[in-house]
């Protein structure tokens, strides 16, 4: 017994480390191959010749966002893009989201003969405005269907374009988001299904009036440990995986999605606590199904900026719903798993979710005990008790190490060098200080899915963008 | 270097080790390959780290050294021929790094752009500035021997340049395996060739044809007709099987207005089996309103599939009359589909004064019949124009 749990560890960790190694290989061949192919000449050829750029519908839902509200629609409202529309979905809010859009965005009610194309709970009105500064902004007023993934679904109903981003009104987008993220769209002879990006965090940097004037990274330990954790999600694991088109999940705080191909997968899943990666391999699911090629990309330039757990409090609500969500998950969809039928879903992305997605907390948490037992009753010595956690420590942080390069790579986004070595001299400690607590939370979330039956959204301690405002407690149904 | 301390170092650890079972060894070597590459990652990290501040420092002093030099030549109403431009920019190429050329072109093409974007931009004068930095020599060198993503780049900036490499240098680029290099190469042979600039226009320009090749090929268009008058597109066409470039040759025909292929392409409406193609003939009538194609598009109709039937609808809105507001009409009493009803009744409201009366008429029938949701619908015809509409 002892001697097959000390192989299964040691292989598992093994097996984990030449996963990233590929994963590090294959996603710094697609970051150099995606700076070369898109510059910033593809994207001046959109702003050159405004007619020829695909439109696109943002959607981004509030409930209860006073706080943030109108600096965020103000941000969305300024990309820099020819052609896109702005949905705002109020999801029943309780405090004065509403009266704020209305009145600083001069909203009034209009006639829309409103489809359900997708369910989302009932549509009370929509409003737009008069003025013709706020022309691209829509918002649509609806009944509170206690997840994000109705009020997603509630506009896309009216998202008028082919595409769509589904973000939250507490990110911040970069200026130039819309057109850097619909590059791999354009540029793809497959039709393209989603399109992922990089996130940040928005924590630390200085923001006004809804935009980042100056990249920092966070000032507080979890956001500051969650940066990196960010980057090697995306730059190593979803850049990597994007090589085989095998893309697993693209997040609910950004991502571009093809409005037909999300309607016809019957959109967002209302009682899915990941519903991101629900619909992702839902919309995959589809597309085999009806024998359609199609693509999924990921966008390794950092387009997106949210706001990270300030606190454990608040990180434990994200990672027990984090958590929730993946087993959730892998029990919703286990006819794809190891099923020839779904492709890259079934053979690849389906057991990498398993393995390395869901076992991963579950045996590093029992591995790490059962060392330390061996430890104590003497079966192994420190010597190898030290090895062996070196190992898993060094697996961590040399994907860390590796992947803040790739970031310095793609452009130099904080200000002074020392801010990337802050990076990396924290990414020394995550496994110590930060990696325990994601492991025991995430564990924390297995079980209460296990034994309970109904669970309230989590609540988000809103900073708001500017420093000057009020810290506000708010309901996130995010 | 060094090497008998690794010895020494591996050598302990072996010893350390010795006797212990396969696995233990194995993970030893793991962390020792691991550390390995945490320290090769920081060292990197701090070796990209020192070339983005070279990088910028030699931004700033070339930026320094020329911006205003450069900007008062390109400015300037009067010639100044290559020598001239030369003493006065102080810049002697042969004795230049070759990182100067890269950071030079920057340079040149945003005091070029700036200029341009002014009206105040001395063509020959530019001209001469590239001549005497020698940029054009130095990016069609690098055309020449670069990997192929470099490449593709150097052919990108020759292009912003505005051409001027020897269109002998980009033909191995044209035919090359990687497709990105080969489109790249294409599109600037079609913008700069003056022998047969359209050879790969009439063969499909590429297998590979995507929307962003549709905007490179845009452009190059754009380009190629401010120096003389584009031949009939339609001809680029008649042999192609690729529809995403028979939409594109279409809407290109649509765009430079091109009236002499309307007749050839309502003949086309019969033969064409991809209904994006036939949608997008449609559409194109429509913009350059061929009121001749009426009566076909009306006989065509009923039998078509959903997304000709909304181009035809589209185009009705275009081809403003009678017998278009008739058939409108007809079409709009006939559908039970919401979202056909609702782009028939805005193809209705463009007929001006006379849609609008219709559509009170339509509205007031169906409060009468106490079609609510009909009624909504053409309320928020209505109110799309009264609030400002995307």
């Amino acid at each position: 017994m002892v001697y097959f749990f000390t192989y299964l560890i040691y292989f598992y960790a093994t097996a984990l480390a030449l996963l990233y190694l590929t994963l590090m290989i294959m996603s710094y061949y697609n970051t150099l191959r995606y700076k070369y192919r898109y510059t910033i000449r593809e994207e001046n050829y959109l702003k050159e010749f405004p007619e020829e750029a695909p439109g696109i519908s943002i959607v981004a839902p509030a409930f209860n966002e006073e706080v943030i509200i109108y600096d965020s629609v103000n941000s969305l409202l300024n990309l820099d893009y020819p052609t896109f529309e702005v949905i705002i979905v109020n999801d029943g809010s309780k405090d004065k989201t509403l009266e704020i859009l209305v009145k600083e965005f001069e909203l009034e009610e209009v006639p829309f003969y409103y489809v359900y194309k997708v369910y989302c709970k009932p549509v009370h009105r929509i409003l737009r405005s008069r003025n013709p500064a706020y022309h691209r902004l829509m918002v649509v007023d609806k009944q509170n269907g206690g997840t994000k993934a109705d009020a997603m679904n509630a506009g896309v109903n009216v998202a008028q374009y082919d595409y769509f981003i589904n973000t939250d009104v507490d990110c911040i987008l970069a200026e130039d988001t819309l057109s850097k993220i619909i590059l791999p769209v354009l540029d793809s002879d497959k039709p393209v299904i989603a399109v992922g990006a990089t996130m940040r965090m928005v924590n630390g940097c200085s923001v006004d009036k809804g935009r980042i004037t100056r990249v920092k990274p966070p000032n507080r330990l979890i956001p500051l440990f969650q940066e990196t954790e960010y980057l090697r999600s995306y730059l190593v694991a979803k850049m990597g995986w994007s090589m085989v088109n095998a893309i697993a999940n693209v997040s609910g705080g950004f991502g571009l999605f093809d409005t037909q191909v999300v309607i016809a997968a019957g959109g967002f899943d209302s009682a899915s606590h990941a519903e991101d990666m629900d619909m992702t391999a839902r919309m995959v699911a589809y597309m085999r199904e009806n024998n359609k090629p199609y693509h999924i990309a990921q966008c390794p330039y950092s387009l997106c900026w949210t706001e990270g757990p300030p606190n454990i409090r608040v990180l434990n609500r994200q990672r027990t719903r984090w958590g929730r969500g993946m087993l959730q998950f892998i029990i919703d969809h286990r006819k794809f798993f190891l099923n020839k039928d779904y492709g890259r879903l079934g053979l690849l992305v389906m057991p990498y979710i398993v393995f390395f997605e869901f076992l991963a907390p579950i045996i590093e948490f029992t591995g790490f005990l059962f060392l330390l037992f061996l430890l104590i009753t003497h079966q192994v010595n420190f010597d190898t008790f030290w090895m062996m956690l070196a190992y898993a420590y060094l697996i961590g942080l040399s994907v860390s190490i590796v992947t803040i390069s790739y970031d310095l790579v793609l452009g130099k986004l904080y200000r002074n060098f020392w801010e990337y070595l802050k990076l990396v001299l924290f990414a020394a400690l995550e496994a110590i200080l930060y990696h325990p607590l994601v492991v025991i939370f995430t564990l924390r979330g297995y079980i209460q899915y296990l034994t309970r039956r109904k669970f309230k959204w989590g609540k988000m301690t809103r900073q708001g963008f500017s420093p000057s405002k009020n810290v506000n407690t708010v309901n996130n149904n995010a | 270097m060094y090497y008998d301390y690794y010895l020494y170092y591996l050598s302990y650890l072996n010893s350390l080790y010795n006797g212990y079972p396969l696995i233990i060894r194995l993970t030893v070597v793991m962390v020792m390959a691991l550390a390995v590459v945490t320290i090769l990652g920081v060292m990197r990290l701090l070796y990209i780290g020192y070339r983005i501040s070279r990088r910028e420092r030699r931004i700033k002093k070339t930026q320094k050294h020329f911006e205003e030099k450069l900007s008062f030549v390109m400015r300037n109403s009067a010639r100044y021929d290559v020598d001239e431009i030369r003493e006065l920019l102080q810049y002697d190429v042969s004795k230049s790094h070759r990182w100067k050329a890269d950071v030079l072109t920057d340079v040149v093409l945003s005091v070029k752009n700036a200029a341009y974007r002014q009206g105040e931009l001395n063509e020959i004068n530019y001209k001469n500035c590239l001549e005497a930095l020698r940029l054009t020599a130095f990016w069609e060198k690098k055309i020449r021997t670069s990997a192929p993503d470099k490449r593709k780049e150097a052919l990108q900036i020759v292009g912003e340049i505005g051409g001027g490499v020897n269109s002998g240098v980009l033909s191995k680029s044209t035919f090359h395996k990687n497709k990105y290099l080969r489109k790249t190469a294409r599109d600037l042979y079609t913008g700069q060739d003056n022998y047969h600039p359209y050879r790969f226009m009439e063969d499909n320009f590429d297998e590979a044809f995507t929307q962003i090749d549709k905007l490179r090929l845009h452009a190059t268009l754009i380009k190629r007709s401010k120096e003389g008058k584009l031949p009939n597109l339609l001809r680029w066409i008649s042999s192609s099987k690729n529809p995403a470039y028979i939409v594109f040759i279409l809407r290109e025909i649509t765009f430079f207005k091109q009236y002499e292929a309307l007749p050839t392409l309502v003949a086309m409406l019969d033969r064409q089996e991809n209904k994006d193609v036939r949608a997008q003939i449609v559409l194109t009538l429509g913009e350059l309103e061929y009121f001749e194609s009426l009566d076909d598009l009306v006989a065509r109709y009923p039998l078509e599939s959903t997304v000709v039937r909304e181009a035809i609808i589209k185009t009705m809105g275009k081809l403003r009359g009678t017998q278009s507001l008739d058939f409108l009409i007809e079409a709009y009493l006939a559908t039970d589909d919401v979202n056909a009803k609702l782009l028939i009744a805005r193809s209705i409201r463009s007929h001006g004064p006379n849609g609008e009366q219709i559509l009170h008429g339509l509205q007031e029938e169906a409060r009468r019949t106490e079609k609510v949701r009909e009624d909504l619908l053409l309320e928020q015809v209505f109110s799309e124009r009264a609030i400002v509409s995307i």
